[in-house]
């Protein structure tokens, strides 16, 4: 047999593997035996998810993911935090490493082919650029062919290489991606706006400005695994419950966000349904 | 098949990245490859002239580089050495930039590694050396540099061909390390693939098939090689 | 007689390896002085929780501690792996040859990144096996996915060994009676266990080095928690964040390569 038969016979026993493959979960069930619901969230994010001084996972989403863990388990404590970045989110959920992401998930047609989304609970700036304050960029049209750092993962990527002719240089985390700008590896960083914005209060980013302003609204939610009905009615009630409580608005308040028509309006109606 | 799905595999914008992948891969894998047998061929030099300071100094680099993780080693090329100094000014921007993108930084990390595997490779093909072959040299008047290159290299690197191909294609699947530090190789537009269709499986497994193909194609041209140069009464040709 | 001090090759070799780590320390010592002290002491701060996952070193979750304990469950598996894969290459049964042959080619020609990440997403999350779950969680799926190439390295290294055996034990062992598993057992593998041990040693450095590629997994690893850390502090503090974790597999790999070299060299003289 020469090289490329011995080949064909490994691929396909390796693809073989893969087919013995999931069956149809339960995770709800699974959650309460387990007695802990296991979250991916952000640990780079403010103000959605990020380490404070002390080193502990906080932010909005954090407050939603234990108010879950609440609704569901009884404590706010019966919670595992795993840390995950907009790369392996979706995977970590798929692999079952996790049982919800709350992680600054924007809502989208293609990722909703492959999971579920939990009722969308934040309307969030999409991407802004954050460059040197010298700049005299302003719009998206003058990045064509320039490199800008981005976050592998991000929904709108392609939109950026395909339609704007960016030249994208991604990165895993967030971390990276600052390191690289200070280095002046790229000429900006596009990132969700809201995020880039508190960056900019951090005294070691006083000379940069956000150059570019976003040009659209996004949806944010919970993710879900597909076909999963138990589990998501229960995440989703408990979401409906917290904007009904107002908590929505509190956290907002505590972690520094502006206040959101969006998340009031939507407080308004769970409240009018509760 | 197996309930996997390629349709992603017809989109244009897809074809392209893995295209360039793969070519941006080879780039990486050819040039490094390169340095690290001139850095093997070296240090091996320098290792057979029992200079004690030489000696010292080479044996350190091996080691260092020998007992790293590649990847750290490529992560602290490209975040640490533009802090150490390693700077230059853009002359359309005028900002500060770093002297050795992530291409090159890969590159460097790349070679060192693989040139301190093939340093030792090149002093084990060099001790195997007969005694008599280079005293003959020297009594026919060959001096120091040209008996290595005449007498020396043409013979130890048959001796050294299986671990020198040992080290080429352990090289080559280092590269993939690459896309950590943001190279544009196969690994790096895998990433961006899967982040874009959430076909993870699919492309995972695509990629390693191609992966596995070149691969095994460097392996057996190496071994073409081996074969084609065997000399009787050295390595295979024993 | 000569009374002058005479220093042999070797002692002049450490000589110059004594200077070159003076020098080292030397200009780490200048650089501390020069402000370098208090990133070494954000380094400090940090060490536990690189060593073990814990900002307080116990209990241990992750960190350098993780890389080993992974090193060392990946190199059992592969241990047990490597041996069937080495001696399936040599058995007389094409049936049993040639698959071992294609499973020992694939793995050894795929990258360890890439073959620890397609792991990721081809192991389920979890088998049912007779109604009893066996979860998979990533750290198993990342001993499985170093445990591979691994195996199918040490695969080679078994082969040579057991061919090394010179074929008159074969047939006096088969004149005797023997069947292939008792020959195995009880006249080839302890005979080539010993030649198997340089090359088994030289492999766990190795893998001990690629644990670094386990980060991709989302375990708490050594290079997950420098990132995490690298997070919290200042740009400054980077290159000796970085020296440190480097350090650290080089003072855990080296010592064990040395040992291999001396047992390679000690294993060389044998004839069997």
């Amino acid at each position: 047999m020469t090289k490329f038969g011995k080949l064909a016979v490994s691929a396909v026993a390796l693809a073989s593997a893969v087919a013995a493959n999931s069956a149809v979960a339960d995770t709800l069930e699974d959650v309460i035996a387990r007695d802990t619901l296991i979250v991916g969230v952000k640990n780079d994010y403010p103000p959605y998810g990020y380490l404070n001084d002390a080193g502990e996972t906080v932010g909005f989403e954090v407050e939603l993911a234990k108010y879950v863990a609440k609704e569901l388990l009884g404590s706010p404590d019966k919670i595992e935090l795993v840390p995950v970045v907009a790369a392996n989110r979706i995977q970590f959920l798929e692999a079952g490493r996790v049982d919800v992401i709350f992680a600054t998930l924007g809502v989208t047609d293609q990722r909703d082919e492959v999971i579920d989304f939990t009722v969308h609970y934040v309307s969030a700036a999409g991407p802004s650029v954050l460059m040197p304050e010298a700049t005299t960029v302003n719009s998206w049209e003058q990045l064509e062919g320039q490199p800008i750092c981005g976050i592998q993962g991000s929904y709108y990527n392609k939109k950026m290489t395909e339609e704007f002719g960016i030249n994208l240089v991604n990165f895993k985390n967030q971390a990276d991606a600052y390191r690289a700008l200070k280095d002046n590896r790229c000429i900006g960083f596009v990132f969700d706006d809201m995020t880039l914005q508190k960056k900019l209060e951090e005294a070691d980013w006083s000379e940069y400005k956000i150059a570019v302003a976003p040009y659209e609204f996004l949806p944010m939610a919970g993710g879900l695994r597909e076909d999963d009905p138990a589990f998501a009615e229960a995440v989703n009630n408990a979401i409906v419950k917290a904007e009904g409580e107002g908590k929505l608005i509190e956290w907002e308040t505590e972690f520094g966000m502006p206040h959101s028509d969006y998340i009031a309006k939507r407080a308004e109606a769970a409240a009018a349904q509760n | 098949m197996f309930g996997l799905d390629y349709s992603w595999l017809a989109d244009p914008a897809y074809q392209n990245w893995l295209v360039t992948g793969v070519i941006n891969t080879l780039e990486l894998a050819a040039l490094s490859s390169s340095v690290a047998i001139l850095i093997g061929m070296l240090g091996a030099l320098g290792l057979s002239l029992r200079v004690f300071w030489l000696d010292a100094l080479i044996e350190f680099f091996v080691e260092v580089f020998r007992n790293t993780p590649p990847l750290l080693q490529m992560l602290f090329a490209y975040f640490t050495l533009s802090t150490l100094g390693l700077k230059t000014t853009d002359p359309v921007t005028g900002l500060e930039v770093p002297l050795l993108s992530a291409f090159a930084c890969a590159c460097i990390s790349l070679s060192l590694f693989g040139g301190a595997l093939a340093i030792e490779a090149f002093r084990s093909g060099l001790e195997t050396m007969p005694k008599a072959i280079t005293e003959a040299g020297r009594s026919l008047g060959y001096s120091r540099w040209a008996r290595f290159w005449r007498i020396e290299v043409p013979i130890a690197s048959r001796v050294c061909l299986p671990s020198l191909t040992n080290i080429l294609t352990n090289l080559f699947k280092t590269t993939s390390q690459a896309s950590v530090i943001t190279v544009p190789e196969l690994m790096y537009y895998a990433g961006q693939i899967y982040n874009d269709t959430f076909r993870t499986l699919e492309v995972m497994i695509l990629i390693l098939i191609i992966y596995v193909v070149l691969v095994s194609i460097l392996s057996y041209g190496m071994s073409r090689l081996e074969a084609y140069l065997t000399l009787p009464g050295y390595g295979k040709g024993q | 007689m000569n009374m002058t001090f005479e220093l042999s090759y070797e002692g002049k070799k450490r000589l110059v390896i004594g200077g070159v780590l003076a020098a080292i320390a030397a200009w780490i010592a200048v650089d501390a002085m020069a402000g370098g002290a208090e990133h070494w002491g954000r380094v400090f701060v940090r060490l536990p929780l690189l060593l073990t996952g814990q900002g307080d070193g116990w209990p241990i979750t992750g960190g350098f501690a993780l890389n080993i304990l992974l090193s060392i469950a990946s190199m059992a598996v592969a241990t047990v792996l490597g041996t069937l894969l080495g001696i399936s290459t040599l058995a007389q049964s094409p049936y049993l040859r040639l698959p071992a042959f294609f499973i020992m080619n694939f793995l050894r020609n795929s990258p360890w990144l890439v073959l620890l990440f397609a792991m990721l997403f081809i192991l389920p999350f979890q088998v049912e096996v007779f109604g009893l779950r066996i979860p998979f969680p990533p750290f198993v799926k990342a001993v499985i996915g170093l445990a591979l190439p691994t195996a199918a390295n040490l695969s080679e290294v078994v082969r040579g060994a057991v061919q090394s055996i010179h074929s008159g034990q074969w047939e006096a062992a088969r004149a005797l009676g023997y069947t292939t598993p008792q020959i195995y057992r009880h006249v080839i593998l302890p005979q080539a266990l010993r030649r198997m041990i340089p090359g088994w040693m030289n492999l766990y450095a190795l893998l001990t080095i690629a644990t670094a590629l386990a980060t991709v997994t989302g375990i708490q690893d050594v290079l997950t928690i420098l990132n995490t850390s690298l997070a919290m502090e200042s740009e400054r503090v980077l290159v000796y964040f970085y020296l440190t974790t480097l350090f650290l597999f080089f003072a855990y790999c080296y010592p064990i390569a040395i040992f291999a070299r001396r047992l390679e060299r000690a294993v060389k003289g044998d004839n069997i």
